[in-house]
């Protein structure tokens, strides 16, 4: 029940830190941060894969409609909850039986880094080729997957790293 | 047949998957046609609210630039309207021009209502701007939107009390424009990036364009009047079959920056003819 509780604080609180502050950061006109997806990373390996898609959906949804994009931010998000399970196991090579939230704690500071780059870059890349939906920019397309996921990325280390030491 | 069942539930998450991504195209692909979907922009009321409270907190810091802008603006009015008093004045030799009121200083024909922009997004390849009027307020869709500096866009769709503005800065975006002073005109686009430049496509070759001169809308559309500032041509480039040339226009809203936008609103056809009537009095009495 506290669980349950903690997730739908992590759920309200991202959303609303990403539409009101982070969705208008625009560094050097490429770079945006989307650390909504931190909630996806981190919820306890062994949840069903349905349920998780089912919040992905709902997390992407509210994003977008705060940014008038329809869709684009569920598609993604649903896309990396799909490929989630994958991208523990290829991640977290030891067989852990028990479950586990994925953290810098419980994997590591590099298996972490790798899984948290894997995720970042499959959503950002569903993203900005979902929104952009041409090959005519595909550079400037590119050149968006790459520093926005940098700093995500960033975001979401700095974040797990503060959760950590508390 | 449990081992169907089992089958099913052991694959259940691909069909799931698949089910949720085609929820999100079918979004994606109709949000154009079906009108419902304004509830899933930031026009519905809940999220506008909670933007409009956001965009209330940030707008005090960007008050004093603000302030210089209005003031300056306002400046720019007075002197305009002056200007037309004076001429005015001088055409109807009688004490009609007191009777003219800032109701409709305005271009003729056109209601202008102002707003505040409650969000609005760069970053993207369709933007969108959202605004603090909506129905309630006289609003539809297909009503041009400008700023304290020139064109912004269209009025796209309109909850009760909220708008999205398509600007400039979206793909579906397609503006008829014209240089300054001359009949030639073309089809200004965004074509993504840099939120400071804008395409304007179609313009024949012979036409005289200069680097610097000044585009305005061409008043071919319902949306706009004739002569609303856009931009000015920064660079010229010849299309490839030679035919046209296409412009790259210097925009001269800043959309980073826009707090303030104002709907223009057609006047319907009586309005116009009674509009028309104070104008011309004699013309109307000699009748």
């Amino acid at each position: 029940m506290e669980k349950l509780l903690t997730r739908i604080a992590w759920f309200v609180g991202l959303v609303l830190v990403q539409v009101l502050f982070l969705n208008h950061i625009c560094w050097f006109g490429v770079a945006t941060p989307f650390l909504y997806i931190y909630l996806l990373l981190i919820i306890d390996r062994d949840i069903d894969r349905n349920v998780l898609m089912l919040l992905a959906f709902a997390m992407g949804l509210s994003v977008d409609v705060f940014c008038n994009t329809f869709g684009v931010n569920a598609a993604a998000c649903v896309l990396l909850a799909f490929l989630r399970p994958w991208l523990i196991r290829i991640c977290a090579p030891r067989d852990e039986f028990e479950n586990f939230e994925p953290g810098i704690q419980t994997l590591g500071i590099w298996s972490f880094f790798r899984y948290a780059l894997l995720a970042t870059l499959i959503h950002h890349t569903a993203l900005f080729f979902l929104e952009s939906f041409s090959v005519r920019h595909i550079g400037f397309v590119f050149l968006r997957i790459v520093f926005s996921a940098l700093l995500t990325l960033m975001m979401v280390m700095a974040v797990d790293f503060v959760r950590n030491r508390r | 047949m449990s081992t169907i069942f089992q089958f099913f539930y052991k694959h259940l998450h691909w069909l799931v998957f698949i089910v949720l991504e085609i929820i999100c195209f079918v979004l994606l692909f109709s949000y154009n046609s079906y009108q419902g979907s304004i509830y899933l922009s930031t026009a519905n009321s809940v999220t506008a609210r909670l933007l409009s409270g956001k965009s209330r907190v940030n707008s005090y810091f960007a008050l004093a630039d603000d302030n210089a802008v209005l003031v300056e603006q306002n400046a720019r009015l007075k002197e305009r309207v002056f200007e037309l008093e004076q001429m005015l004045s001088a055409q109807l030799q009688d004490s009609m021009a007191n009777a003219i009121s800032s109701e409709w200083i305005s271009r003729a024909g056109y209601h202008v209502t102002g707003a505040k922009v409650v969000d609005n997004s760069i970053n993207k390849t369709n933007n969108f701007i959202t605004i603090d009027k909506g129905t309630a307020e006289g609003l539809a869709p297909d009503m041009g939107v400008i700023g304290t500096d020139g064109a912004v866009g269209v009025v796209y769709k309109c909850s009760e009390h909220y708008s999205l503005v398509l600007p400039l800065l979206n793909g579906k975006s397609n503006l008829s424009c014209k240089v300054l002073n001359s009949d030639y005109f073309g089809f200004l686009r965004w074509e993504g990036g840099d939120a400071r430049y804008a395409i304007l496509h179609d313009m024949p070759r012979y036409a005289v364009v200069n680097v610097g001169d000044t585009i305005v809308t061409s008043g071919h559309s319902s949306f706009f009047p004739d002569g609303i500032v856009v931009g000015r041509v920064e660079e010229l480039h010849p299309s490839a079959d030679g035919l046209y040339v296409t412009l790259r226009v210097a925009l001269s809203t800043d959309f980073a920056r826009l707090h303030h936008a104002f709907v223009l609103r057609k006047m319907d056809a009586a309005e116009l003819a009674a509009l028309k009537e104070t104008l011309n009095p004699k013309k109307a009495k000699r009748k």
